[in-house]
This record gives structure tokens, C-alpha cells and sequence, in this order.
């Protein structure tokens, strides 16, 4: 090739390999690759409303907390729950009576046109349990639970969220049965259970029907007990539900003693095949696990 | 054969159920990734053979006016690489239907619903921009000779780009339903409109007017590396001072349709907010604000390369000499307000740098990080390329003709330039003056911070009529500086530093302060390019510009140039449709497939680059195979 083609060619290959040098350092400082493997909060309680505030809920991108953040759409949030003391006066005189610090936070979340801080526009908040951010009444409680402890104590009780709503949910939560993503073949999935190749097979741990180790639970009659979603949140999350008898037990000791023994709320079973296994090896494996009844 | 295996394949395709899967996979590979690379692919390709043809029918009526025939001949030869790549466009738009159909039955099972009468259109306007290209093409030497004919021939050209625009008009309607959809019903979620409300939806003429201009900077940015690559490959001189030309009218197309660029961006944006405070929030503050810094990056190179051309463009023109001071003061600002563009807000720092740093925000930093600081420097980096561009323009002007000399058109034409720039400008004022800050809601004594901008854009009123009034007394070049010290001066340091304090004391009044610094832009663009236009018509030549003695890494500015653009428009391209998240439809129908999570900067970021490189290797084959008929002919001359 002629000089001239080839530094084109190198000028080319040099400005896109920058765009992705650019790419990983960013997701690097970012936090972001980080985010995505992090461990999933759930229930009510304020580490999943904080998850949720920073994470899913985008709460974040408008409101900042003290010094943390940097979104200044909305009312920073130091302090909320002290704030909101002050703001159930407001809505008072507004003809609102009776309103607890709680309920001023469920009707910010729930109803945010209701009561506009000066200086931020009305119509802005969307309702955080409808499309698109579409949060459950999980989320939401848990959420208001967050707010709660700045500047206030956690108080699961005093979020009382409006009937119709609760009933409304209950309804939708209600409607479509579970299916999987796609059709699993049971042959396949066997093979992916005893001899998967390039991940450590299930039967080390998992005996079925005579075959595999004892270690983790007996999978046998797996198929019989158990619904496929709890199935799949044990593969790619086993540290979800630890089954009695199977969890692990940390012992704590100083001067040699004992001092302490509680169960560990982490599997023994290594988080790893939402990596190792493919969308179809996976399914593969429900279809086979589900025929063992 | 094919019958054989089609016959055996049809069986199992028959007997399957009528309600099939959702989602399938790419011979199982991520179905996501395949559909991003071949809609990317089609997009990038669709925005040549759309940008392309404007331009081209531009240089064919400027040849036409002046008689030149070198403008008939780069019109002509830019078509000969349309023409090329308009199969490949449509033969990517086929395997993108057939993907999505493929993979997403589901999806496109909703969208055909709604949109199916469009596809016919599609269809029609489809056979109608094809016909029309190759009629434009091949009766190029055929309608030539007289003005009749060249008119009639511009005329075709003039119905492809009216069917190019129908075209990309239609396929964005698609698109921005899918981030802003319109006719839904509030409760359901169903659609319940017609297909012309879903067509024209919040986001469709952002869109529209965003491609757009895009197109004409992709297509001049990317005829502008062809011709770098065969200036380098040149033999003889009479070949590099064609394609140096030619390199300059694809620069010149290029920052043309880039400066404009920004202010498109910024409405699609603005918009995209209006459509949904959340996904606008998720775009600027959430999970995409990060590959803003790598659009800014982008964007930065492309206005440092298109002025460094520039510059170097001057070293072959005799007069260049007088401007050529300038260009230092130039470099500097555009660095540093490439450095305030690209300086984030805040950065995930640790307890102990924190600490270092004496907070989350560095204490000169942080302000230079709001949207404030980068609003100035923007429109600082626009200013100034301009600035470089009028330079370049002069660079071999001597003494100016006196303007009273111009004929009638100049007497109107400016003048109504300036109404019309002076009308809009004083409409946007009036309606700050008028401004009820509760629609805002800010108390009645925050209207006070209303006046500054609005009395500002009076200002530019007044900068616009004294400007024309010193061109009519022959002194236009006083007019031009004292139009740019103006607007510098107002855009750029006044309204810069304002929004800080508006920022501060009325956050909801800040997006009027980014529409004012716009308005006052372009209302200097405008005017002085039309003064510029009359200022130096019949001027005397100092001396020729020696195309051809152009240095050679002013070529490679023009390869980074169109690499760059290529880059950006994938990056985009990945935010646009990232933004609906897990979503097909936005808050309609929901992605419940497990690619529905949005992928690392660095992952996209290796996607968008293979995307990038197959483009430039494909575009590359493609104008190659175009050269493989022209040295045929060649040959078939010279025996």
C-alpha cells in the first residue's frame, strides 16, 4: 500500500481507538460499570429507598441531598424531614389540616403538584409509580423511608399510602402470569447441569436423583416445589434466598474464643453464572429443572 | 437448491403458532447489538445520500449562474458518489426491516399497527428518490449546453432532494414516536389516535431539522476526506489542484452546516425535555450525561480541525499575510473554551480527595461546569470559527468597491435581512418585558431579572441597524466588528455571567437566558454573512489562491475531520435511542427482553467504534468500486 493510504489508514484507527480509550476511562471514573454489578437492595427499609433515590427512581437527577449530588432542577433535600415539619404548616393555612411530616413527603412523591416550593417549576416531578419511571409501591414506601432519615428516624408505619392506589396495584400485580423469555430444551439443560464446559457444572454441589454432590440442597423434586421465578433469582442470585440447613455461619473470635455465631446472608453458591451461563444455556437449565417432579 | 431448502423450510414455518415469541435471537447472538450495528450503518450511509444531493445541486446552480464549468464538473462528481452509495443505503434499510421484523415481532407488530400507511408512502417516495437520482445523474451531459437545459436538469434535481427530505421526514416520525409517542391514552398506555398524530409527534421536527443539517455536515465532512485521500494519492498537479478545490467546497460545506449545528441540538434537547422531564433529565444529568463529555470532545475537534484547514488553506493564498496575526488570538480562545466545554460539574471522588479539593466541588470549577459557562464557551467557539471563516474569505481582497456602486439587489436584500433579524429579535424581547414571573413560579419582584436579557436582545436590534447603516455609508468592515464586539460581548461575558445569578435566584427562568444567547448568535451569523456577501463582490485580488500548494497535513485534517463526524454520529445515534432505556416505545411498550439495561460507555463505546470503522471501509469499497468505471473509461479514451 501506498504511504500516503497508509497514515489515513493510521489516523483513522488512531482517533477511533481514543474514542474508545475515551469510553472505558469514563466508565472507569464513572462508577458506572461498578453500579450495574452491584448488589440489588430490596424490601422496605432506607438502603433500598436510597438505592432506589439514586438509582432506578432517578430521584437524583433533579434533587441533590446536602452536598451530595449535583442537580439543581429541584429543592435540594438536606434536611427533608425537618423541612417538611415547616411545610405541614404551609399546607394548613392552605385548608390542608392534620398533615404529618410523613404524610407532607407521601404527597410530594405521590401527588407532587399538590405543593410547588417557590422558584422550581409546577409540572416537572412525574409521578414516579407510572411509566416511564413506573417504581413499585415497594420502591415508593421504601423511598419515603429514605427520606424519612434526613433529618428524621425511620417510621415504616406513618407512610400510609392512598387506598386506591394500593388497590389499584394490587390489581395490575394481579394480571399476567409469569412466562419465561424463551423455551428451554431439558435435554440441553442437562447437559448444561452436569457438563456444562466453561462453567463450573451444578452437580459438584447439586445432587439429582443419585448423581452429583451434597453440599447444596437435593435438587430432585425441584420441579415439584418450587415456581420457576424462584428457580432463576436462585441461579443468578443465589445469595436471595438461602434454603435452612445451607447457609454459612461466621464465626467471630478475639483471644482465641468464640465470640459470636450468626448466619452469613451469603450463599455458598458463587454469584457467577449470570456471566458464565448464556440467555439460551439458561433457560436450557430451567426447562431441565422444572421436569424433575 | 434455494427452492428445495425454501419448500423444506416452509413446513415448520406454517405450522407454527400464530401468536409467536416476543423476541428472538441473532443465530444466538445478542439481537440488540446486530439491530444497533445495521440501523447505525443504514443511518450513517442514509445521511450521505441525503446531505450529499443538496449540496451538489447548490455547486450545479452556482456553476449555472457563473458559468464556470469546474462547478458543474465537482456537482457531476459529487453525484457519481451518491449514485454509488445509494444502493448500499437501500440495500441496509432492507436488512434493517428485516432484522427488526426478525428479531423485535413484537415491537414491530405495534409500530406496523400504527404506522403502516406511511410504509407505502415510504415505498412510493423510495421508487421516486431513486428514479430521480439516476435521472439526475444520467442525463447530466445529455441536458447540458443550453441554460434550458441545465435548468431542467436542476430542476430534477431539485424533486430528488424533495423526495430525500419526504423520505427522512417519514422515517423520523418513526423514530421520535418511539421517544415521544402522541395519540396515547392517559390510563392504558394504549394508542388510540390517528397515524398523523403519531407522525407528528414533540419531537419530530427537532428531529427533522437536527438531521437535517446534520446530513449536509456528514456528507461535506466525508466528501471532503474522499478528496483529501485522493489529493494525497494525486500524480499530477492539475489532479491536486481539483481535488485541493475540492476538499475546500467539502471543509466549507461541512462548517457551514456545523455552526447552525449546536443551536439545532439545543432545541432537539430543549424538546426532548418538554416531551419528558425524565428522559431529559436521564440525557443531562443521569446515566447519559457522560457521553456529553465525549460529544464535547468530538465537537471540539471538529471546530479545532475545521479552523487549523483554514489556516493552513491561507498559506496558499497571496494576502493571507495581512490575517494571519489573528489566528494565535483565535487558538486560544477556542482551546479555552474547549477546556470550560469539556470541565464536568462534579466527578465520583473519594473521601480523601475530597478533603484535598476541600469539598465534592473545586472552588473555581464547579461554576464552570454549569450549563452557564458551557453556553458561553459554545457560543465563544462558534463566534470565533466564523471569524476564522471571513478571514479566510478575505484573505485575498484588496481595496472594496464603494457600497453605493452594488446594485439594487444589495439595497434590498440587506436591509431586509436586518428587518427580519431585528422582527424576530424584538419578538422574543417583548415577550420577556412581558413575562409573568408565576407562570414561572417566582414571585412578582423576580420579574426585575427579566429585563437585563431582554434589554440585551434591544441591544442587538440596535448593533444590526447600526452595522447595516455603516455598510450603506461604506464602511462595512466597522459595521461587521462593531455586529461581532456586540454580540461577543452580550452572548458570550454579559449573559454568561448572568446565569449564574439566575441560576441562583430563579432556576426556571435560566432556559429563556440560553434562547436569548442563541437568538443574539445567529442574528450576528446572519447579518454579517450578508454583509460580507455585498462587502466583497468586485473587490480587487490581491492575488490567486494556488490551489493545489496546499500542505499535506492539511488533508489529514480533513480525514480527522470526517472521522470525527463519523464518530459523533454514532455516538448520538446511541444516546437518542439510549434514552428510552428499557423501553420500545416510551412509556408505552415496555423492552421485556434481557438486553432491556442500558450498556457501559465503554462497551458502546467499542460498538460505536467497529460501527464507525465498518462505515469507513464500506464507504471506502464503495467509492473505489466508482473509480474502477473511471479508469475504464480512461483507458478506453486514451487507445
Amino acid at each position: 500500500m501506498r504511504r500516503p493510504l497508509v497514515n489515513v489508514v493510521l489516523v483513522t484507527l488512531a482517533l477511533v481507538g481514543f474514542f474508545v480509550y475515551i469510553g472505558t476511562v469514563l466508565t472507569d471514573i464513572s462508577g458506572e460499570a461498578s453500579n450495574q454489578a452491584g448488589a440489588v437492595v430490596e424490601g422496605v427499609n432506607p438502603e433500598a429507598g436510597e438505592a432506589v433515590f439514586w438509582g432506578r427512581g432517578k430521584c437524583s437527577t433533579c434533587h441533590s441531598v446536602g452536598s451530595q449530588g449535583s442537580a439543581v432542577r429541584g429543592p435540594n433535600l438536606r434536611d427533608l424531614f425537618t423541612t417538611a415539619g415547616e411545610r405541614t404548616k404551609e399546607r394548613a393555612a392552605q385548608g390542608k389540616t392534620g398533615m404529618t411530616p410523613t404524610d407532607y413527603l407521601v404527597e410530594s412523591v405521590i401527588d407532587p403538584s399538590a405543593h410547588i416550593v417557590q422558584g422550581f417549576p409546577d409540572g416537572v416531578m412525574p409521578i414516579v409509580y407510572k411509566p416511564p419511571i413506573g417504581l413499585s409501591l415497594e420502591d415508593v414506601r421504601a423511598t419515603i423511608g429514605y427520606l424519612q432519615t434526613l433529618g428524621g428516624e425511620f417510621d415504616p408505619g406513618a407512610i400510609k399510602l392512598p387506598a386506591g392506589l394500593v388497590a389499584t396495584a394490587a390489581k395490575a400485580e394481579a394480571g399476567e402470569p409469569w412466562k419465561p423469555y424463551m423455551e428451554g430444551d431439558p435435554e440441553m439443560g442437562r447437559e448444561v447441569f452436569f457438563n456444562p464446559g466453561g462453567a463450573p457444572p451444578c452437580s459438584i454441589c447439586h445432587i439429582v436423583k443419585g448423581e452429583g454432590g451434597v453440599i447444596g440442597p437435593d435438587l430432585s423434586t425441584i420441579g415439584g416445589m418450587q415456581t420457576p421465578q424462584y428457580i432463576i433469582e436462585s441461579i443468578l442470585n443465589p445469595s436471595a434466598v438461602i434454603v435452612a440447613g445451607y447457609g454459612q455461619s461466621r464465626i467471630e473470635t478475639k483471644d482465641g474464643q468464640t465470640k459470636e455465631e450468626s448466619p452469613a446472608p451469603v450463599s455458598l453458591m458463587p454469584p457467577i453464572y449470570a456471566e458464565l451461563l448464556t440467555v439460551r444455556q439458561l433457560h436450557d437449565l430451567l426447562a431441565y429443572l422444572m421436569s424433575l417432579k | 437448491m434455494l427452492l428445495i431448502l425454501l419448500l423444506g423450510w416452509a413446513e415448520p414455518a406454517l405450522a407454527q403458532e400464530l401468536a409467536g415469541p416476543d423476541y428472538r435471537t441473532f443465530f444466538g447472538l445478542d439481537p440488540r447489538v446486530v439491530v444497533w450495528v445495521v440501523a447505525q450503518l443504514h443511518l450513517m450511509f442514509g445521511a450521505f445520500v441525503l446531505g450529499v444531493p443538496l449540496f451538489a445541486l447548490i455547486v450545479e446552480v452556482v456553476g449555472v449562474q457563473t458559468g464556470e464549468e469546474r462547478y458543474d464538473r465537482l456537482a457531476k462528481e459529487f453525484t457519481k458518489l451518491l449514485s454509488a452509495a445509494f444502493s448500499t443505503t437501500a440495500a441496509l434499510g432492507g436488512l434493517l426491516t428485516f432484522t427488526l421484523y426478525g428479531l423485535y415481532p413484537k415491537f414491530m407488530h405495534v409500530l406496523t399497527g400504527i404506522f403502516h400507511q406511511t410504509f407505502y408512502i415510504y415505498g412510493l417516495l423510495f421508487f421516486a428518490e431513486a428514479f430521480s437520482l439516476y435521472l439526475y445523474y444520467y442525463s447530466w451531459d445529455r441536458l447540458s449546453g443550453t441554460r434550458g437545459k441545465k435548468w431542467a436538469h436542476v430542476a430534477i434535481g431539485v424533486f430528488l432532494n424533495l423526495s430525500g427530505v419526504a423520505l427522512m421526514v417519514i422515517a423520523n416520525s418513526w423514530a421520535t414516536f418511539m421517544m415521544s409517542p402522541s395519540g396515547i391514552e392517559a390510563e392504558t398506555g394504549r394508542f388510540i389516535g390517528t397515524t398523523w398524530e403519531a407522525m407528528h409527534n414533540l419531537l419530530w421536527n427537532p428531529l427533522n431539522i437536527h438531521r437535517f443539517i446534520a446530513n449536509i455536515a456528514f456528507g461535506g465532512f466525508v466528501v471532503g476526506a474522499y478528496a483529501a485521500v485522493k489529493f494525497l494519492n494525486a500524480t499530477t498537479d492539475e489532479d491536486r489542484a481539483h481535488y485541493d478545490w475540492m476538499g475546500y467546497i467539502g471543509n466549507f460545506v461541512g462548517i457551514v452546516a456545523i455552526i447552525p449545528l449546536p443551536f439545532a441540538g439545543y432545541f432537539l434537547g430543549r424538546e426532548i425535555y418538554s416531551a419528558s422531564a425524565v428522559m431529559g433529565n436521564n440525557m443531562m444529568g443521569g446515566t447519559f450525561s457522560w457521553t456529553f463529555i465525549i460529544q464535547a470532545l468530538l465537537i471540539g475537534i471538529l471546530f479545532i480541525g475545521a479552523n487549523y484547514y483554514l489556516w493552513t488553506g491561507m498559506e496558499r493564498i497571496a494576502g493571507a499575510e495581512r490575517y494571519l496575526k489573528y489566528i494565535k488570538y483565535i487558538n486560544v480562545i477556542l482551546i479555552v473554551s474547549f477546556a470550560v466545554w469539556l470541565t464536568p460539574h462534579n466527578l465520583p471522588l473519594s473521601p480523601e480527595e475530597q478533603l484535598m479539593m476541600g469539598g465534592q466541588y473545586h472552588p473555581v470549577l464547579k461554576y464552570l461546569g454549569l450549563m452557564s459557562g458551557k453556553n458561553a464557551a459554545v457560543n465563544f467557539i462558534i463566534l470565533s470559527t466564523f471569524f476564522s471563516f471571513l478571514l479566510y474569505r478575505r484573505a485575498n481582497k484588496g481595496r472594496l468597491v464603494p457600497f453605493a456602486t452594488h446594485g439594487g439587489a444589495a439595497k434590498v436584500i440587506l436591509p431586509l435581512v436586518a428587518a427580519g433579524c431585528g422582527a424576530f429579535l424584538y419578538w422574543y424581547a417583548s415577550s420577556l418585558f412581558r413575562l409573568d414571573p408565576a407562570t414561572l413560579e417566582l414571585s412578582a419582584e423576580r420579574a426585575s431579572l427579566f429585563q437585563l436579557p431582554a434589554w440585551l436582545l434591544v441591544l442587538q436590534i440596535g448593533a444590526v441597524v447600526a452595522a447595516v447603516g455603516l455598510t450603506f455609508s461604506n464602511r462595512g468592515l466597522w459595521g461587521q466588528n462593531l455586529l461581532f464586539a456586540v454580540t461577543t460581548a452580550s452572548a458570550v461575558f454579559v449573559l454568561g455571567w448572568y446565569g449564574y445569578v439566575v441560576m441562583e435566584q430563579a432556576n426556571s427562568f435560566l432556559p429563556h437566558i440560553a434562547v436569548v444567547q442563541v437568538l443574539i448568535v445567529i442574528s450576528c451569523l446572519i447579518v454579517n454573512t450578508a454583509i460580507d456577501v455585498f462587502l466583497f463582490r468586485g473587490a480587487e485580488e490581491i492575488g490567486g489562491i494556488d490551489w493545489g500548494k496546499i500542505p499535506a497535513r492539511s488533508q489529514y485534517a480533513l480525514i480527522t475531520l470526517c472521522v470525527s463526524i463519523v464518530l459523533l454520529m454514532g455516538l448520538m445515534g446511541y444516546v437518542r435511542s439510549g434514552l428510552r432505556e428499557d423501553w420500545h416505545i416510551y412509556g408505552m411498550l415496555r423492552d421485556t427482553s434481557p438486553y432491556a439495561y442500558t450498556p457501559t460507555m465503554a462497551f458502546m463505546a467499542k460498538v460505536v467504534g467497529a460501527i464507525v470503522l465498518l462505515f469507513l471501509g464500506l464507504i471506502t469499497f464503495v467509492f473505489w468500486m466508482t473509480g474502477l468505471g473511471e479508469k475504464a473509461n480512461a483507458k478506453g479514451e486514451a487507445s
